[in-house]
């Protein structure tokens, strides 16, 4: 009878077993492809300008420190301690300004400097943000959206603050 | 007839589990919709007093805040609220997002002499002012933009723009501009300075705009 029950977890650890070796030689295969991510470095989505407290940037390269004038990137994700503060102005002159204990995530950012075109999406996970909009809200205001948990924020070329509170873990 | 002592009781203790099972719903429910995180917007004032708006979207309701301190929060289930909150209050519940707000960009204009990619003598000379501007900022960047009139076609003026912003990016990188801090673009004659008709020559368009921030 034991047996009988334990089947289905034995069931379930090949899946998980096997899953993982089929991720494996994909995981590994990236991993020489690495130097080449470094020549050819994406453009940068944004510059810090003002840092206090503890900021950290979650990104491609792991987690780091933010420092005044470090470049983030689309994808990257913002996270500000009990005391931490950070400003970042993007490419197209959006301003993105990051509250105490709070996230936020550059989920998307693309921007043709030549044509003004772009989009971005921002997602504030918790805590709050100040959002001053730039370039490409002016040429097109339904390509700027910034998302939390609960609520989608478009914007008509402004200055606004968003504020979430943490979701619960369940 | 009568009801006995008994029947009172039963009837009472049965009104009362009634009673307790809907206060556990209520109180459930309660919990329930105080758990659910909560999503504030509130829309600032533009610095320069132009009239702005964000639209606040959850899965059921829409609500567009057109009127600065104008706020909508929801948890995303149930419908946005919409209240008016005083400036003061805003300011100090959220001060970090004021205080580590950078300054505003300062924006200069250079031009060109006719056709190529020579400084007037008064744009060469405002080179130290933009680098002074950079050195007094936190994480200074620039973007160097070029513009040129409409003589020409587009996409001539395409190239000349860029041409023109890269002039002015490796004069600043000479004088001591960080080249990681500087992106230079061309933008051809799509924003035009003075709005003239195709074909014109006209000095003020011809110009690479410096956005120090």
């Amino acid at each position: 009878m034991k047996t009988a029950s334990r089947l289905p977890y034995a069931k379930f650890f090949i899946i998980v077993v096997c899953g993982l070796l089929h991720c494996a030689p994909v995981v590994w295969a990236q991993a020489p492809a690495a130097p080449v991510g470094l020549v050819n470095m994406p453009m940068r989505a944004g510059i810090a300008k003002v840092v206090g407290g503890d900021v950290q940037v979650l990104g491609a390269q792991g987690m780091r420190p933010l420092e005044p004038g470090d470049a983030v990137f689309s994808g990257d994700r913002l996270l500000s301690g009990k005391y931490g503060l950070a400003s970042v102005v993007l490419r197209d002159g959006t301003t993105l300004v990051l509250g105490n204990n709070s996230q936020l995530q550059i989920q998307k950012f693309t921007f043709d400097a030549t044509t003004a075109d772009g989009s971005i999406l921002v997602e504030l996970l918790k805590g709050s943000i100040r959002m001053l909009t730039g370039l490409i809200s002016k040429i097109n205001p339904d390509a700027v959206q910034v998302k939390t948990s609960t609520l989608l924020v478009g914007v008509r070329g402004t200055d606004f603050i968003v504020e979430a509170e943490e979701p619960f873990p369940f | 007839m009568q009801p006995t002592g008994h029947a009172i009781a039963h009837s009472f203790l049965t009104r009362l589990a009634a009673w307790r099972l809907a206060l556990g719903w209520l109180s459930l429910g309660l919990l329930l919709s105080a758990c659910a995180p909560t999503t504030r917007v509130v829309l600032l004032p533009q610095a320069d007093r132009t009239p702005s708006a964000v639209i606040v979207r959850s899965t059921t309701t829409q609500v567009v805040l057109d009127v600065p301190y104008q706020r909508a929060s929801g948890t995303g289930t149930d419908a946005l609220k919409g209240d008016t909150v005083s400036a003061e209050d805003i300011q100090k519940k959220y001060l970090g997002l004021f205080t580590a707000a950078p300054p505003r960009p300062s924006k200069f204009i250079l031009n060109f002499l006719p056709g190529g990619t020579n400084l007037t003598s008064e744009s060469e000379a405002t080179l130290p002012k933009i680098l002074a501007e950079v050195a007094g900022r936190v994480g200074a960047d620039m973007v160097v933009t070029g513009h040129t009139d409409t003589k020409g076609t587009a996409a001539a003026n395409d190239t000349l723009s860029l041409q023109r912003a890269g002039v002015v990016t490796q004069l600043l990188i000479d004088k001591g501009a960080l080249r990681a801090r500087v992106e230079s673009v061309g933008r051809g004659e799509r924003d035009l300075l003075v709005k003239t008709d195709d074909q014109v020559d006209e000095p003020r368009n011809r110009r690479v705009e410096i956005v120090v921030r």
